[in-house]
C-alpha cells in the first residue's frame, strides 16, 4: 500500500514539476512579465504598496484598477492607509512624514497607521527616519455565514461534488437591496451581481447606492449561498408594471431562473387569473419563455379571512360567524392596519361591497368605499395608523349586489379572529406556471409541521398549492439574525433549481420543474397537499444519511473511493462506494444466462446514483426495463472488506429472490 | 292568599319581565349598525363614498377632498411628488392611444409606463375627479404595489 502511495505520490508531483516548467518556459518564450524579481521590490515596502505606486506612476487609472484588482483600500485617488513599522524603542519621525504629506492616525507599540501618498510611499520609506517596514493594515476576515438550508436540502452534496450552479443566470426580482456593498465585502454576495432598476419608465444599471429596504440582499444571499457560481441579477421593481419590465428584462438577457420572495394582493380572486398586466400574467409570460418562476405562498395563513357573503339577519352586513359581523383585530399604538378586501367578480364589477373598521367601542374610524359601477375592480383597501391599542373590528357592507359572492380578506400586518388558512395564497404564487413555496423551520426540517404562518392552498380555483416547500429561520448575515418566512424559503428552490439546471443545462422549464417536484420529500398528505406541496426541497439524488462510524475511517485511510466486486444468484455485481463511506454512487449488474419468470437475460448494465448507506445497509431500487425490476439489499460486516445480502429481480411479474456477496477490491 | 301578597307576586313577576327584555345582548352584532340606513354611522350613511359619476378609489376621493392632502397622503402612505400623486389609471379597452395621449396632455398628468390597457401616471390632485369623469377612463387607483411577506 505504501509503494503504492509513493508511486501515486511521485506521479502527481512530477505533473506539476512537469506543468510548471512548460509553463513558465511558454511565459518566457512570449516574454511574459510573469514573476517579480525580489531585487526589484524596495526592501522597506510590502510588494503590494510597491506595485501600487508603479502603477500610480502610469496614471491614477491604473492605480485604481491595481487596488480594486487586490481588494486595496485607498482613502482617495491619490491617498492609502498603510502601517508604518519601527525598530522596537524607535519613534519614527512625524514631521518629517508630514513634510511629504503623510498623517498619522493612531499608533500602538511599533506600529503607526497612517495616510500617505500613493506616490511618495517608497521616498517616505526612504526619508522618513525611523521608519522600518511600510505594509497594509492587517484587517479582519469577514466570515461569510451559510444558510443552514444548504446542508439539508442536498445544496453542500452538489458543491462537493464541484456543482455550485455555475454557467446559470438567476435573477432576485425584489422592492430593496439595502447593505448590498456590506453583503460583497463580507463574502455573502459576489462583487460580479449585476444591479438593475425597473422603478422608472424602464430598467437601467444602478449601483443600489441609497437603498433603505433589506429584503433583496437577505433573499440574495440565500441564492448565493445555494448556488455560489450561478450569475446574480438583482432587479428591483415597485409595482406591477415594474414587475412586468424586470421579467422582460430577465426574458432579454438570457435569466433562466427568476425569484421573488414578494406578493401582491387585491390584483386578482387568487385563482391565477391573468388581468390588465398583473402578477399572474407577468409569471405565466415568463414560463412560456422558458423561465422558472419561483415565487413565496406568502405568509398569511394566520391574516387571512375567506367566505361567500351571507346575511341571515338582514342587516347589510356579512355574518362573519353565526350572527357575528366583526373580523377581530388586536393592534397596538402606533400600529398600521393594512386589510384587502376582494371578491370574485373580477376583473371589473357593478357588484359594490365596502370595508369599514371599527374601534372597541364600535365607532367606525376607518372606511373604504369605492363605487363599484361596472369598469372599477372588486377591491376596496383600508390602512389606518391606530391611535390607541385595543380590538379593532372589521365589517364587509354589501351595498349593492345583486348576488352574495366569496369574499377574500388579506390582514397584511396583523392575525385576524377569526382566521381562514385555507385558500391564504397570494399571487403570483396562485398562477399555474410558478413554483409557490412554503416554509417549514430549519429545525424542524424533517418533521414539520410547516410554519403556522405559512400561506395555504388551494388557489381560489381549486388548484392544489403550493409546490414545494423550503427552510426557514436559517442564517442571514443580512439580517444579522435568522431570516424567518416564505421569502426566506423560496430562495433555497430558486438556488436548487440553478444547481439543477447546471448539471443539467438542456433541461426545459418543464424538466426542471419536474425535477424540484419529484425528488421532494413527501409530506403530509401522500402526493401534492395544499400544506406542504409535493415535500420538503430535496435535490436529486441527495439522500440524507446516517453515517457509519468505520467505513469513513476505512475509506478516509484511502483516501479515495473504494470498489466492490462480487458473485450473485444472477451472476456477477461491483458497486462503487464514494469517499465519504455514506453513500453508494454506481452499481453494475451483470446477469449470465439468468433465469426469471418467461425471460433469460444476459448482460451488463451500469446505473449510477446516490443510494444512502444507513447503519451499514443500503437498498438499491430500480426498474431495468418496463418488464424487469431490480432490487437490492445489502449490509457490510464489520472489517469493512465484505459485504453481503438479498436481491429480488422481477420479471414479467415473477419474483426472483436470491443472494450476493461482495469483497472490496484492495 | 290575601291581595297584598297577591300584589307582591305581580309586581316581581313584572320587576323580573322588565329586567329580562333590558338584558343586554353578548352577542356584538347587537353593536352593529342595523339595516334602518337612519340608525349607520354618520360616515356609512352619507360618507365620503364617492359620487356615482366618479371612477376613483375611495382612498383617492378622499385625497383629492381632502383640505390638507400632503398630510392625508402622507399619513396613509401614498405617493406625492410637487403636487401629483402616482396612480394606476385603466382606460376602457375600446380607447384610442391618441385618445390616451390627449386626456395625458389635456388633464397635465406624466405618463411613468404603461402596459396595455393600464398606466402608471403623476397626476396632479386637483385633476384626480375631473380625469375619473372622463368616458375613455375606467378606473383611477393606487398602484398595486409588491408586498414583503
Amino acid at each position: 500500500m505504501i509503494g503504492s502511495r509513493c508511486k501515486k505520490f511521485l506521479t502527481v508531483s512530477g505533473t506539476i514539476l512537469a506543468l510548471n516548467f512548460i509553463f513558465f518556459t511558454f511565459a518566457s518564450a512570449k516574454d511574459l512579465n510573469m514573476v517579480m524579481k525580489k531585487g526589484d521590490i524596495h526592501p522597506k515596502l510590502s510588494s503590494s504598496l510597491w506595485e501600487l505606486e508603479k502603477e500610480y506612476e502610469k496614471g491614477v487609472m491604473a492605480a485604481q484598477a491595481y487596488a480594486q484588482s487586490r481588494n486595496l483600500r485607498t482613502e482617495s485617488p491619490d491617498k492609502i492607509t498603510v502601517y508604518l513599522l519601527s525598530e522596537s524603542g524607535t519613534i519614527i519621525d512625524e514631521t518629517s512624514l508630514q513634510d511629504y504629506g503623510g498623517e498619522i492616525i493612531k499608533s500602538a507599540d511599533n506600529v503607526w497607521k497612517a495616510i500617505v501618498p500613493i506616490n511618495l510611499i517608497e521616498t517616505i520609506a526612504d526619508n522618513v527616519k525611523g521608519i522600518s517596514f511600510i505594509k497594509l493594515p492587517d484587517r479582519g476576515i469577514p466570515v461569510a455565514s451559510e444558510s443552514e438550508g444548504v446542508g439539508l436540502t442536498g445544496a453542500s452534496f452538489y458543491h462537493s461534488e464541484g456543482n455550485t450552479g455555475s454557467g446559470v443566470k438567476v435573477a432576485v426580482i425584489d422592492i430593496g437591496f439595502a447593505g448590498l456593498s456590506s453583503a460583497i465585502s463580507a463574502g455573502e454576495l459576489p462583487n460580479t451581481v449585476v444591479m438593475i432598476d425597473c422603478t422608472g419608465s424602464s430598467c437601467v444599471p444602478t449601483s443600489f447606492s441609497s437603498e433603505t429596504v433589506f429584503h433583496g440582499t437577505a433573499v440574495a444571499e440565500i441564492v448565493h449561498d445555494m448556488a455560489p457560481e450561478s450569475a446574480l441579477y438583482l432587479i428591483k421593481t415597485y409595482d406591477t408594471l415594474d414587475l412586468k419590465d424586470a421579467k422582460d428584462y430577465a426574458i432579454a438577457n438570457g435569466i433562466k431562473i427568476i425569484n421573488h420572495s414578494v406578493v401582491y394582493s387585491n390584483t386578482n380572486f387568487y385563482s391565477g387569473e391573468c388581468y390588465n398586466s398583473n402578477p399572474a400574467c407577468t409569471a405565466e409570460d415568463a414560463y412560456s419563455n422558458g423561465i422558472l418562476w419561483v415565487n413565496a405562498m406568502g405568509n398569511y395563513a394566520e391574516q387571512h379571512y375567506g367566505a361567500t357573503y351571507t346575511d341571515s339577519k338582514d342587516y347589510g352586513f356579512h355574518n362573519v360567524s353565526g350572527a357575528d359581523w366583526n373580523i377581530n383585530i388586536e393592534a397596538s399604538e402606533g400600529d398600521i392596519i393594512k386589510v384587502k378586501l376582494t371578491w370574485d367578480a373580477w376583473p371589473t364589477t357593478d357588484q359594490d361591497y365596502d370595508l369599514h373598521l371599527f374601534d372597541s367601542n364600535i365607532n367606525l374610524v376607518e372606511s373604504s368605499m369605492t363605487r363599484q359601477t361596472g369598469t372599477q375592480p372588486p377591491t376596496e383597501v383600508i390602512y389606518y395608523s391606530v391611535p390607541a391599542t385595543g380590538t379593532y373590528h372589521l365589517a364587509i357592507r354589501k351595498y349593492s349586489a345583486t348576488s352574495d359572492h366569496r369574499l377574500a380578506v388579506f390582514s397584511l400586518e396583523h392575525d385576524t379572529d377569526p382566521v381562514v388558512a385555507s385558500s391564504s395564497i397570494t399571487s403570483p404564487a396562485d398562477a399555474i406556471g410558478v413554483m409557490a413555496v412554503g416554509a417549514i423551520d430549519y429545525e424542524n426540517w424533517t418533521t414539520g409541521p410547516q410554519e403556522s404562518f405559512s400561506s395555504q392552498g388551494p388557489t381560489n380555483d381549486g388548484r392544489i398549492k403550493p409546490e414545494i416547500s423550503g427552510p426557514d429561520n436559517v442564517t442571514s448575515d443580512t439580517y444579522g439574525a435568522s431570516f424567518p418566512g416564505t421569502s426566506a424559503a423560496s430562495p433555497h428552490v430558486a438556488g436548487a433549481a440553478a444547481l439543477i439546471l447546471s448539471q443539467n443545462p438542456t433541461y426545459s422549464v418543464s424538466q426542471l420543474w419536474n425535477a424540484l417536484t419529484s425528488s421532494a420529500a413527501d409530506m403530509g398528505s401522500s402526493g401534492q397537499d395544499n400544506i406542504y406541496g409535493y415535500g420538503r426541497l430535496n435535490l436529486p439524488n441527495f439522500h440524507p444519511y446516517t453515517a457509519m462510524p468505520w467505513i469513513p475511517l476505512l475509506l478516509l485511510y484511502e483516501d479515495k473511493r473504494s470498489e466492490w466486486t462480487g458473485s450473485a444468484g444472477f451472476g456477477e455485481l461491483s458497486f462503487v462506494v464514494d469517499s465519504t463511506g455514506t453513500r453508494i454512487t454506481e452499481i453494475t449488474y451483470k446477469w449470465i444466462e439468468f433465469s426469471c419468470g418467461p425471460a433469460i437475460r444476459n448482460g451488463t448494465i451500469t446505473y449510477t446514483g446516490m443510494w444512502p448507506i444507513t447503519n451499514n445497509q443500503f437498498t438499491i431500487e430500480g426498474t431495468i426495463d418496463p418488464n424487469f425490476e431490480m432490487t437490492l439489499r445489502g449490509s457490510f460486516d464489520q472489517t469493512g472488506t465484505h459485504a453481503s445480502g438479498t436481491y429480488e429481480a422481477t420479471s414479467y411479474g415473477t419474483i426472483c429472490p436470491g443472494t450476493w456477496d461482495a469483497a472490496l477490491l484492495q | 292568599m290575601n291581595l297584598h301578597s297577591l300584589l307582591l307576586i305581580i309586581l316581581v313577576i313584572l320587576i323580573l319581565g322588565c329586567l329580562t327584555t333590558t338584558k343586554k345582548d353578548s352577542n356584538a352584532a347587537s353593536s352593529l349598525p342595523e339595516k334602518n340606513e337612519d340608525t349607520f354611522p354618520d360616515r356609512i350613511k352619507k360618507g365620503l363614498k364617492p359620487p356615482k359619476e366618479l371612477k376613483l378609489s375611495s382612498i383617492l376621493y378622499e385625497l383629492a377632498v381632502a383640505p390638507e392632502p400632503e398630510k392625508f397622503a402622507k399619513k396613509h402612505d401614498i405617493f406625492l411628488t410637487t403636487g401629483k400623486v402616482r396612480v394606476f389609471v385603466s382606460f376602457n379597452p375600446a380607447s384610442s392611444n391618441s385618445e390616451r395621449d390627449k386626456l395625458a396632455e389635456n388633464f397635465n398628468f406624466m405618463v411613468e409606463k404603461k402596459s396595455n390597457d393600464i398606466l402608471r401616471a403623476l397626476v396632479p390632485i386637483d385633476r384626480l375627479i375631473p380625469l375619473s369623469k372622463e368616458s375613455a377612463v375606467w378606473s383611477i387607483r393606487l398602484p398595486d404595489r409588491a408586498i414583503k411577506p
